[in-house]
């Protein structure tokens, strides 16, 4: 009886430590070795590259294109989470696994097809051209690929949550006597609110990090267009690698913060449906 | 004449294939509270829908205080709606999930203060008023839900199954506050319900429905003594269920004979099913010999405090449950196997066509 | 009998490689060569090798831009020849300790390749673009890749400033003729991605009306079947591939075969193979066999009229090309 138990033990014991180890060596080492290479030459030439002009306008841009995303995608990704929670529709069943696509496609193929379409030989890229409008290599066009990308994110986030509100607290609003915009902004979008908290959350946070979409569809124009991840890769191709690192660093920080902000502002429930 | 409360004319509803509502008439009367009884499934949660206004039916007619409500929302027709589930607002105060209506329609703050603690008061829950919902109990969130209901002054108040996620001692309890509540506030009511023993209690009349049709609508001692058909005598209380004849004003099961009384028997002759509730079966020792009796043997006796609950098995072949009061003189005696008289002291009829033979037992 | 058979088959499997015939070694070469290298270069050197020394080479080659190769060889990749576009990366290799021969005493000064900065246009040059002082014209898109990560932008970047620079007299202020053309024709530029195959990717899907880029990748486009018109301009820059030894990466085994390798790229034929595929050829010789390829460059400079690698890299990228952004 007691070996039974020793050995359970013993086997629980094991997979917690190569869980453990695992994560170490495939997430925490390196993050540890990212830091190393940020500080090797010094914190004065940390701090340096960090206040770099081209550094603090990639920041920003990047800030900025995050906001815009997470704002679109919370109105669009949250309109199609209801569109497929609460109707029924010839077709649903197809556009539910077509949500999903992003998170397949290599980012890269998707700052393509963008490029294709919204470009001068492009269906909506002529006709938005014959306005005079230009789409890519600007802020515009970082943002579809940004929302494009995190699309998935934001409607399986809602999703979760809204699939398990009951609507009788929106036909008891109805009986109170609140007309149908104060329904939705009263009883429905409360209920809601976890969802979307951690939607954006995840949206931002990816957005963060985008790379192979954005290195197509942005320009990389210096101080422009050129996005965080973009300038890192730039700077560590030139060899500056502590610059790199610098701006890594700083960006993983950005988001493991958000994360972890996240897992606080959440109730236990909200967590799970996330 | 006063217009009534509610009315509903012959609505019909179908989802799909089924039809839910199959031709529903109705009216309600001012400050009456109704209650409607039938199983699961019967229709009786959609038919309350429809009459907010939740639902749309296919045909018939809504008038609530004569106003025809076809195309009028459920916002605008002055109703106060419970739910099954209580649908209270969650992370929010018991305060705020009662003021909500009156937030929604607008009224100034120190009137929705007033009507809020108006309403508190009403339901008991005062000293809670500040709490999230939560954190209250299911009795504590029903009579919040019932607040809230009435806190937008509706001129009808619909409950759907308002009690039936609550334990029974609850249950019991605030069935009886419901009750007071609505005779308080003189609001006309419909309850649903499939819990018999409740609709009985609160129901000023009861419409039993079936199928998506209203069997009886009657108030609980006729509903109970004179059921309009076999479904309402089944489904209301215990009843025995005889084939029979009926001739002037007696029934005949098999040798018992059984003396009608009630609101004028509809036909005078023919084969008849006979109702009798084990309350109004009761036995005599062996010896007696009187005409209208039959001899039976006690198949079994249990004992339910106040009550005696007897299986017995008659000569004729019937197996008749009998409700003994514990005053009965026999009570205390009788065992399984005796040998008695039964007969019955009440009992009503119902036509049978088809001259069923063969007695049935419904309990 | 067991314990000696399995002692036998050990030993075979401990051989050590310098008892094996064929000697292994490792090409990084830039940019596209690889049709060049691959189909003619690697396999008349290998029939080369055996004809002349009866030995079996074997030479493995890899290809991608000139800073992910760098790269790769900082990082410990186990590459023995390297063919970069960049003097600049040569250089870090050198400070970083790979590279300890010195290069420029090949012919050349270590050129092993040439071509030129052209642009490329579409069909017909409609817009009729023929000198980097075309290109800033008004409402004129200009496409090139990042100098940041690209040699060739590295490259295109020195061709626009010194086209419009006077060699005499390099000053990188605001009145020198260079920075003027550089800085005009920045503001034309839509965007900068990380490498020239990128570039032409985005001029494929639609955008843009010249790529400033090289002649042997807009060479590589029309072989394709794209149907770009290539501008050479009358006056534009000579860029040189230059090969190296990566010497700490070198064993003695390897040794020779490395510098017969080194030797043989510049033999005439070899110089064929490259100018069959794109590449201008530095032997003279073979220049004239393809004269009728490659256009004639009225007015070609080279980086040294530059002031050599490091100081047209920190003048014109660092200084002129990086102030000209996010304005």
């Amino acid at each position: 009886m007691s070996r039974s138990l020793n050995i359970d033990a013993l086997v629980r014991g094991a997979t917690f430590a190569a869980a453990l180890g695992l994560f170490f060596l495939l997430i925490l080492l390196p993050l540890v070795s990212l830091n190393q290479y940020a500080v090797r030459e010094g914190i004065g030439v940390f701090w340096d590259r960090l206040k770099n002009p081209d550094a603090v306008a990639a920041l920003r841009l990047t800030a900025l294109v995050a906001l815009a995303t997470t704002a679109v995608n919370g109105v669009i990704g949250t309109a199609m989470a209801f569109l497929l929670t609460r109707y029924r529709f010839p077709g649903r069943k197809v556009i539910n696994a077509l949500v999903d696509i992003p998170l397949a496609i290599p980012t890269v193929v998707t700052g393509f097809a963008l490029l294709l379409m919204y470009g001068p030989l492009g269906p909506v890229g002529r006709f938005l051209g014959e306005r005079n409008i230009q789409v890519m290599f600007s802020f515009p066009g970082l943002l579809l690929g940004h929302v494009f990308v995190t699309f998935p994110f934001m409607v399986r986030a809602v999703g979760a949550v809204l699939e398990s509100v009951p609507r009788s607290g929106e036909d008891a609003a109805r009986t109170l006597g609140a007309k149908e915009w104060q329904v939705f902004a009263f009883v429905t979008i409360p209920a809601v609110k976890e969802g979307i908290i951690a939607g954006a959350f995840l949206t931002f946070s990816r957005s963060l990090g985008e790379f192979g979409a954005s290195i197509m569809v942005s320009g990389n124009l210096v101080g422009r267009t050129q996005t965080g991840p973009l300038y890192i890769f730039s700077r560590f191709n030139t060899g500056d690698v502590e610059g790199a690192a610098a701006i890594a660093i700083l960006l993983a920080l950005a988001s493991f913060l958000i994360l972890l902000l996240l897992q606080l502002v959440q109730s236990p429930t909200a967590r799970r449906a996330a | 004449m006063t217009v009534p409360s509610l009315s509903i004319e012959n609505l019909r509803k179908s989802f799909g294939e089924k039809e839910v509502l199959a031709g529903i008439s109705l009216s309600v009367e001012t400050r009456e509270l109704l209650a409607i009884l039938g199983p699961s499934g019967c229709g009786k949660s959609t038919l309350l829908r429809v009459v907010a206004g939740l639902l749309r039916a296919d045909r018939g007619t809504v008038k609530i205080g004569g106003r025809d409500m076809a195309g009028v929302p459920p916002r605008d027709r002055g109703i106060g709606f419970v739910f099954q589930n209580y649908a209270l607002f969650p992370k929010t105060t018991v305060r705020d999930n009662i003021a909500f209506g009156l937030r929604v329609r607008g009224v100034p703050p120190g009137d929705r203060n007033r009507k809020t603690s108006e309403m508190l008061e009403l339901v008991g829950l005062s000293e809670e008023a500040d709490q999230s919902v939560e954190t209250l109990s299911g009795g504590q969130r029903q009579r919040v839900a019932l607040a809230r209901a009435l806190a937008v002054s509706p001129s009808l108040l619909l409950l759907d199954e308002p009690l039936s996620a609550l334990d029974i001692k609850v249950r019991k309890r605030l069935r009886r506050e419901i009750a007071a509540v609505q005779k308080k506030v003189g609001i006309t009511t419909l309850i649903v319900t499939h819990d018999q023993e409740e609709a009985m209690e609160v129901g000023d009349r009861i419409a039993v429905m079936n199928d998506g049709r209203i069997e009886q609508v009657a108030s609980p001692r006729e509903v109970y003594q004179e059921p309009a058909t076999e479904f309402v005598a089944k489904f209301i209380g215990e009843v025995n269920v005889l084939p029979g004849q009926l001739y002037r004003g007696t029934a005949y099961p098999g040798n018992l004979a059984i003396r009608l009384e009630g609101n004028g028997i509809p036909f005078h002759g023919g084969t008849v099913k006979v109702l009798l509730r084990p309350e109004d079966v009761t036995i005599l020792p062996p010896g007696i010999a009187e005409s209208g009796m039959t001899h039976a043997n006690v198949k079994s006796v249990t004992w339910l405090g106040a009550h005696l609950r007897m299986e017995i098995s008659t000569e004729e072949g019937y197996l008749l449950t009998a409700l003994l009061q514990r005053s009965h003189p026999m009570a205390e005696r009788v065992v399984a196997g005796d040998t008695v008289r039964v007969t019955a002291l009440r009992g009503t009829v119902l036509p049978d066509p088809l001259g069923a033979k063969e007695p049935e037992y419904f309990l | 009998m067991k314990r000696l058979l399995v002692l036998v088959v050990v030993a075979l499997f401990a051989v050590p490689p310098a008892y094996a015939e064929t000697i292994r070694i490792n090409l990084h070469s830039c940019c596209v060569t690889e049709d060049a290298t691959t189909k003619e270069i690697l396999p008349a050197f290998k029939k080369y090798y055996k004809e002349k020394f009866s030995k079996d080479v074997d030479v493995s080659a890899s290809f991608a831009g000139s800073g992910t190769l760098k790269n790769q060889i900082l990082g410990g990749a186990p590459v023995q020849v390297a063919i970069l576009s960049s003097e600049l990366y040569l250089d870090q290799l050198k400070e970083k300790g790979l590279i300890s021969s010195d290069w420029r005493k090949n012919p050349n000064n270590g050129a092993v390749i040439k071509s030129v900065i052209v642009f490329v246009t579409r069909n017909g040059n409609p817009k009729g673009l023929a000198t980097f002082e075309d290109l800033t014209r008004a409402g004129t898109k200009v496409l090139h890749a990042s100098p940041d990560t690209s040699g060739g932008a590295q490259w295109a970047i020195f061709a626009i400033y010194g086209a419009g620079a006077n060699f005499r007299n390099l000053s990188f202020g605001a009145e020198d003729g260079g920075v003027k053309l550089l800085s005009a024709v920045e503001k034309n530029v839509i965007a900068q991605p990380e490498s020239a195959r990128q570039t032409f990717v985005q001029f494929d899907a639609g955008f843009g009306d010249a790529i400033v880029t090289y002649e042997n990748e807009a060479l590589l486009e029309k072989a394709k079947g794209r149907d770009y018109a290539i501008s050479v301009p009358k006056k534009t820059i000579e860029t040189e591939w230059k090969v190296a030894r990566v010497d700490r990466n070198i064993r003695p085994e390897q040794e020779h075969a490395v510098s017969e390798l080194i030797k043989f790229l510049y033999t005439a034929d070899a110089q064929r193979s490259y100018a069959k595929f794109g590449f201008r050829p530095v032997d003279k010789k073979v220049e004239k066999e393809f004269h009728a390829k490659y256009a004639k460059v009225a007015e070609p400079f080279t980086v040294d009229d530059l002031g050599g690698w490091q100081s047209a890299r920190k003048n014109v990228i660092e200084n002129v090309w990086k102030k000209s952004q996010g304005k």
